[in-house]
């Protein structure tokens, strides 16, 4: 993780412990839909991702949110059908901008989500294991219902944005590239208010 | 022992030319059953040969080095063709020896009228060494990993015989003294596992052994008449007999080199004279050129069995096939043979190869070898795979299992493949923009191997 992430990380943190009159804690539940070919070709359209969301209050409209994402899934190469496993750890932190409507609180987040990429490739061809962080981006956009006074309900509908760099090195067994993580997040998220 | 004959050419024109005509006219009709074992399947015969005396093949069985006396040229015949390709001859004085080395990138070619060797490369002909000796040269052998070089000298003034090393294609390094004094030495071969040299002494009727790694010498004498005239000299690739032609006796015999102290036994007697030998890689057939010279229609060459010492036929189909047989050689498949027909005086006509099928059949190539640049892409990574099918050949004897290689020269095995199964081979960890050559080969039940079919691909 890249040192200025984590320095905005903690001084976020500091944010939402000083000054939080509101603080929204939930789980999180969202179909993954990738937009990269090549993840799409391997892994499929789909998948699930599961995580846990602090929201605080900032000042007026504005929120700081912490996140953290757990993506797991198998698939098969094209052709070959070689067998291969992706988990994806997310730390998403940015600001949510909440806009009052009469049926709920809507808004909008943008974030970095610092990513760690752990693959597995089960071929004897090649070195099975890659393991790297990264730090992508995230868009937000959702609507918070409340259920009760501190029971929330969150519809969401994200974009992260997170490309892991593999430096090809010539005459090598295999041949690196880079691997595009962006995907759409759609999910709910059942939360309640401290 | 003349195994050489100092040029006439110009007395020979007209019936040579004569005879070159009849032969190629009649070609067509001298090719037999490609699958008959021990027969004469065909001939090469070329306008520019005059004596052929000697032959060296290339490992891939694909070209056929042609020493020719009397023509003073080093031919190299196609042998997907079987014709002599003009462009490839090598000029040098006199030629009568040649042995390839281990790559098949150079030729040494011994001269004994100028007492010299040439190496050249075969594919260039460029000239990549020239060693002179003071002495008489009588034979050469190269070892098996291509370092060195033995030329069997004769001392000029006193007829003593030694041994020349060279190292390095060119460097004379050292001489091995022959012990025993004046000995009349034919020929000088070298064990497969490089340690020992074996040299034939005719007139003592002995065979001296040198030991490369101390340089101390033993004798391998029979006690009868079994290396009387030993002149040219083979020994079977398990290292364990060696064949011995014994000249002018008109016979052969095998040195048992198994034998505490090694034995020597004569393999037959009826022969005409026994010259070159050649040992099938399985080491269990020698081809022996049998040369008649007062009637050479009863030329043929004679096979050999090494296992039991005896002698269990002769390929001979016809005077013209097999007439003057002297330098002879068997492909590395151990399938096809080569005699080198030398100038026939009795009828004033010029030279040719014979060509024979061996006792062995060899399966036929992989038919519809195919190379595919293929790529198994991972989320970070791509391992680029070339992969390689092929079908059994359409005919011929059924292949057991196939085998793949990266070179021509059939060194650099990737994969035996099972006949049984999916004739398939996938090359893992290729590069980009990198061009790929596969040569495959049937694999028969008897071990032999086919020709090679070959493909490139690009990743």
């Amino acid at each position: 993780m890249k040192k200025n992430t984590f320095v905005f990380l903690i001084l976020l943190l500091q944010g939402i412990s000083l000054q939080a009159h509101d603080i929204l804690l939930e789980a999180k539940t969202a179909l993954f839909l990738p937009t990269g070919t090549n993840f799409k070709n391997i892994y499929g359209k789909t998948g699930g991702i599961y995580g846990l969301e602090l929201t605080g209050k900032l000042k007026g409209n504005w929120y700081g949110f912490l996140s953290a994402d757990f993506f797991n899934k198998h698939g098969n190469t094209l052709i070959f059908d070689t067998y291969t496993n992706v988990k994806i750890e997310n730390i998403g932190i940015g600001l949510k901008y909440f806009m009052p409507l009469n049926c709920g609180d809507l808004y909008l987040g943008v974030g970095a989500l610092p990513t760690r990429l752990h693959t597995f490739d089960d071929s004897q061809f090649v070195p099975k294991i890659h393991d790297k962080w990264t730090c992508g981006g995230i868009a937000k956009l959702g609507m918070v219902f409340d259920v009760t006074q501190h029971l929330f309900v969150d519809l969401f509908f994200d974009y992260n944005f997170t490309k892991v760099n593999f430096k090809f090195i010539p005459n090598q067994p295999t041949q690196l590239h880079n691997a595009k993580l962006n995907s759409f997040w759609l999910g709910l998220g059942l939360g309640c208010r401290l | 022992m003349e195994i050489y004959r100092k040029g006439v050419v110009g007395v020979r024109s007209f019936h040579s030319r004569l005879n070159l005509v009849i032969a190629l006219l009649l070609l067509p009709s001298l090719c037999v059953g490609d699958d008959t074992p021990n027969t004469v399947t065909g001939i090469i015969a070329y306008s520019g040969f005059i004596n052929p005396i000697d032959l060296a093949i290339s490992n891939d069985g694909s070209k056929l080095l042609i020493v020719d006396n009397d023509a003073n040229a080093v031919f190299q015949a196609n042998l997907s063709l079987n014709s002599v390709d003009p462009a490839l001859t090598f000029a040098i004085t006199y030629p009568t020896n040649i042995v390839l080395s281990p790559n098949n990138n150079i030729a040494y070619v011994m001269s004994p009228v100028t007492n010299v060797v040439t190496a050249f490369n075969i594919a260039t002909l460029g000239v990549a060494a020239t060693i002179s000796f003071a002495d008489q040269l009588n034979a050469i052998a190269i070892a098996p990993d291509g370092s060195r070089l033995y030329v069997l000298n004769t001392d000029s003034g006193s007829g003593m015989a030694y041994i020349s090393v060279v190292t390095n294609m060119l460097v004379l390094t050292n001489v091995i003294a022959l012990l025993g004094g004046f000995q009349n030495q034919a020929d000088v071969i070298i064990s497969p596992d490089g340690g020992t040299l074996y040299v034939s002494n005719i007139s003592s009727s002995t065979i001296t052994v040198i030991d490369l790694l101390t340089f101390s010498q033993s004798t391998i004498s029979s006690g009868d008449s079994a290396l009387d005239g030993a002149a040219f000299l083979a020994v079977t690739p398990n290292g364990e007999t060696i064949c011995v032609a014994n000249g002018s006796n008109n016979w052969t015999s095998e040195v048992d080199l198994t034998a505490v102290p090694p034995t020597a036994a004569i393999s037959a007697n009826s022969f005409n004279a026994i010259s070159y030998i050649a040992i099938t890689p399985e080491g269990d057939i020698a081809y022996l050129s049998d040369q008649n010279v007062g009637v050479p229609s009863n030329s043929s060459v004679d096979i050999l069995d090494v296992k039991s010492n005896t002698v269990t036929g002769s390929i001979s189909t016809g005077a013209f096939l097999i007439t003057t047989p002297s330098g002879i050689t068997i492909s590395a498949n151990g399938a096809k043979g080569y005699v080198a027909n030398g100038y026939d005086t009795s009828n004033a006509s010029t030279g040719y190869i014979s060509i024979f099928n061996t006792n062995v059949i060899a399966p036929l190539s992989p038919a519809g070898l195919q190379a595919r640049a293929q790529a198994n892409i991972f989320l970070v990574q791509t391992d680029l795979i070339n992969t390689i099918t092929w079908s059994p050949p359409a005919s011929g004897i059924e292949p057991v299992s196939y085998k793949l290689y990266r070179d021509a020269g059939l060194t650099e095995l990737i994969a035996t493949v099972p006949a049984g199964g999916v004739l398939q081979y996938q090359d893992h960890n290729r590069q980009y923009n990198t061009t790929y050559s596969y040569y495959v080969v049937s694999v028969g039940a008897n071990g032999v191997l086919s020709q090679p079919a070959s493909v490139i691909v690009t990743d």
